[in-house]
């Protein structure tokens, strides 16, 4: 194929998808040192990486959430008894130290919504710079899982012996009130160890990242079950989603 | 931070890019980002000839790396959908 010819197929060939035929050659280009594929393919390694935001903003449990809103919002204003009386007895007064009160109240809130916007919006760039460093890892694992099933969810389960584990999901509705996904790394010896947990978007899609590093000869799949919303030291249902680690 | 406010700015783009794909683009494209199925087989899964799939992949590849603003001109890509 041409260099033309393979311009097209270089964000397939970092998904893993391109046919092996293709794959081969923009392998071989690259190992040759050909500029043109060499660029082509960090041009695509960048887009896909983007495509993370394409992925589910993941809305957090209610008690993390609240966590949250707790840890960055003012404490509640208290005013000393003293004070009370005294702005009874001048009407005026109170009126002025209420909408001061209103006003600090709504500036903590809009705080508290800033910084909540700021820790998603670092979120999601974590994210595609997890992905980004993934799709550069020379001994990426690649397999899929649901392929033959003729009902969802499907997707695939990356593992890095040195940035952990990601996994893209399709076809999997979001778990229920209360409820949420977690994801396992099951050991070829042993229980399974917890690897985070997700939710999926409307449109049944998520994005999971758990980094860190993985010991791929003790490793035996990767799995997802649905658990009470606070998650689980050991899974609580049978998990729906095991994915072998390719060796 | 500014290479953070420069991938954030790309990652908004790219979002709303994928949001203007047509549904015919915007699915080879889910086939081959959530469900990791090659070109020929997403054309035996949707029941399309492989041109058909790769017209569309293409396209949509297209409209994506639009949205970055990378200039692959000089790479022989051509710039029509």
């Amino acid at each position: 194929m041409t260099n033309e010819e393979l311009n097209e197929q270089y964000e397939l060939f970092v998904l893993g998808v391109a046919e092996p035929e293709v794959a081969d050659e923009i392998r071989a280009k690259l190992a040759a040192g050909d500029p043109e594929v060499t660029q082509g393919v960090a041009l695509a390694r960048e887009l896909v990486a983007g495509l993370a935001f394409t992925a589910p903003e993941v809305d957090p449990p209610d008690h993390l959430r609240k966590k949250i809103v707790a840890a960055v919002s003012h404490e509640p204003q208290t005013f000393p008894r003293w004070f009370w009386v005294w702005a009874t007895a001048t009407a005026l007064v109170t009126v002025v130290a209420f909408n001061f009160w209103q006003r600090e109240q709504k500036k903590g809130a809009e705080v508290a919504e800033m910084r909540q916007l700021l820790i998603a919006q670092s979120a999601e760039l974590k994210t595609v710079s997890q992905l980004l460093e993934f799709l550069n890892e020379p001994e990426l694992k690649l397999t899929t899982f649901g392929t033959a099933q003729p009902a969802p969810p499907r997707g695939r389960v990356l593992v890095s012996p040195n940035k952990g584990v990601l996994l893209l999901v399709s076809n999997l509705p979001p778990a229920a009130q209360g409820r949420i996904y977690q994801m396992w790394l099951v050991p070829k010896q042993g229980g399974p160890v917890p690897m985070g947990l997700f939710q999926t978007t409307a449109q049944g899609t998520a994005l999971h990242v758990r980094p860190g590093t993985v010991d791929l000869a003790s490793a035996a799949a990767i799995a997802v079950s649905l658990e009470p919303e606070a998650g689980s030291t050991a899974p609580t249902t049978t998990p729906f989603i095991i994915a072998p680690v390719a060796e | 931070m500014d290479e953070d406010l420069l991938n954030s700015d790309r990652g908004r783009r790219l979002q709303t890019a994928f949001e203007q794909l047509n549904d015919h683009q915007r699915q080879v494209m889910e086939l081959a980002y959530f469900e990791g199925l090659s070109q020929s087989e997403m054309a035996a899964k949707l029941n399309q000839p492989l041109g058909t799939i790769k017209t569309w992949t293409r396209a949509a590849l297209q409209v994506l790396r639009a949205a970055l603003g990378e200039n692959r001109n000089a790479m022989g890509e051509s710039t029509g959908i």
